[in-house]
C-alpha cells in the first residue's frame, strides 16, 4: 500500500497504518536530521515532531503523493528552529566557525570521514540541505525542490556551489595514515 | 546547445548535475562532447566525482529509536484528550452557574424567597415555611 493508502487508513484511527509509516521513514529522516544539525538528540526530536504533526494533521491529510517532501521539509524546519534558538554559549563563536571550516585544519590529522563532516557542516544552511538530501539521501533535484518549495534549477545551483566549496575544502585532505 | 557554443562557463556549471543524471539527454551529450575535447573542464570533472566519493565516508550513526515514535504519538491522544476532559470539565462548571443565576432570577420573578429547603435531608423546617404554601 502507498503514503496515500496508508494516510487515508491513519486518518480513520489505523495506528498501526501510521506505524508503517514511520518505519518508512524513520531512519532516513534521523540520518537527515543528525547531519543537518550535528546533534543526535535534537536530530530524534525534529523526527518526533515532524510524525507528532503529521499524525495531528491527519484527519485533514489531503493524498497529493508528497508525503516524502513533507516530512524531510518539517524536521528541516525543526532542526533549524532549534539551532536557531540554542543558548548564545552553545552556538560556535565567528573564530571557531572559521577555523573548523579552515581547509588548512580540515587537511591537517584528521580521518576522511571528519573532514568531510566538518566541510559539510560549514556550508551555508541552503547549500547543506541541498547537498545533504542529494548526496546521502538519493533525492532527485526534483524531489527536493519539493522539499523546500523553490525552482528544480535552484536546486541544481545550490549542488553545484556547495560541491565546488567541498572540492576546495577537501582538496588539500591528506590521510593521516 | 551545439558542441561548438559550449563553451567552458556553460559546461562547468553542469558538470555536478551530469554526475547526478539530472541533465537532459541532449544536454548530457553536449557536456559530453565537450569534456572529450577540454582536458580543465575534464579534470573538474574527475574531482566531482572524487568530491562525491570522499563525501561517502561520512557515515552517522544511527541511535536506538525504539518504539518512541509511536510511544509519543499515543502520549499525545491522551494528553489531548485529557486537555478535552479539562474543558468539558470547566464548560460543565460554567453552565451550572449559569443555572444557579437562572434559577436565582426565576424565583426573584415569583417572589419566591432565595432559600429552598433540600427535599432529600432531614433539613430542620423552617416555620412559617413558605414552600408549603407551593406545595400544597
Amino acid at each position: 500500500m502507498d503514503d496515500d493508502g496508508l494516510m487515508q487508513r491513519a486518518a480513520a484511527g489505523d495506528t498501526q497504518a501510521f506505524g508503517l509509516i514511520v518505519q518508512a521513514y524513520q531512519d532516513r529522516l534521523v540520518r537527515f536530521a543528525i547531519r543537518l544539525s550535528g546533534d543526535s538528540d535534537l536530530a530524534q526530536d525534529a523526527v518526533q515532531e515532524a510524525f507528532l504533526r503529521l499524525w495531528r494533521l491527519r484527519a485533514g491529510y489531503k493524498a497529493q503523493g508528497c508525503l516524502q517532501a513533507y516530512l524531510f521539509r518539517v524536521v528541516r524546519n525543526v532542526c533549524l528552529d532549534q539551532a536557531r534558538s540554542r543558548r548564545p554559549w552553545e552556538v560556535l563563536n565567528e573564530s571557531e566557525i572559521a577555523e573548523a571550516s579552515d581547509p588548512a585544519t580540515l587537511a591537517i590529522g584528521q580521518g576522511l570521514a571528519e573532514a568531510v563532516r566538518q566541510a559539510v557542516q560549514s556550508l551555508p544552511e541552503t547549500q547543506r540541505v541541498v547537498f545533504i538530501l542529494s548526496q546521502y539521501e538519493a533525492l532527485t533535484y526534483a524531489e527536493i525542490a519539493d522539499v523546500l518549495d523553490c525552482p528544480r534549477g535552484t536546486v541544481a545551483s545550490r549542488k553545484h556551489q556547495a560541491t565546488e566549496t567541498l572540492r576546495r575544502k577537501l582538496q588539500l585532505w591528506k590521510d593521516p595514515a | 546547445m551545439t558542441l561548438k557554443s559550449m563553451t567552458c562557463e556553460i559546461a562547468q556549471p553542469q558538470l555536478t548535475a551530469l554526475g547526478d543524471g539530472e541533465l537532459t539527454r541532449e544536454a548530457a551529450e553536449a557536456v559530453e562532447s565537450h569534456l572529450a575535447t577540454c582536458t580543465d573542464c575534464a579534470r573538474l570533472r574527475t574531482e566531482i566525482i572524487t568530491v562525491r566519493e570522499r563525501a561517502a565516508a561520512w557515515t552517522v550513526t544511527m541511535p536506538d529509536l525504539d518504539n518512541r515514535v509511536m510511544q509519543a504519538i499515543m502520549f499525545d491522544d491522551q494528553r489531548l484528550l485529557l486537555d478535552e476532559m479539562r474543558l468539558l470539565r470547566a464548560e460543565i462548571e460554567g453552565l451550572r452557574a449559569e443555572v444557579s443565576v437562572l434559577r436565582r432570577q426565576l424565583s426573584s420573578r415569583l417572589e419566591m424567597p432565595q432559600w429552598t429547603p433540600s427535599t432529600r435531608s432531614d433539613y430542620p423546617k423552617m416555620e412559617n415555611d413558605p414552600w408549603s404554601l407551593v406545595r400544597s
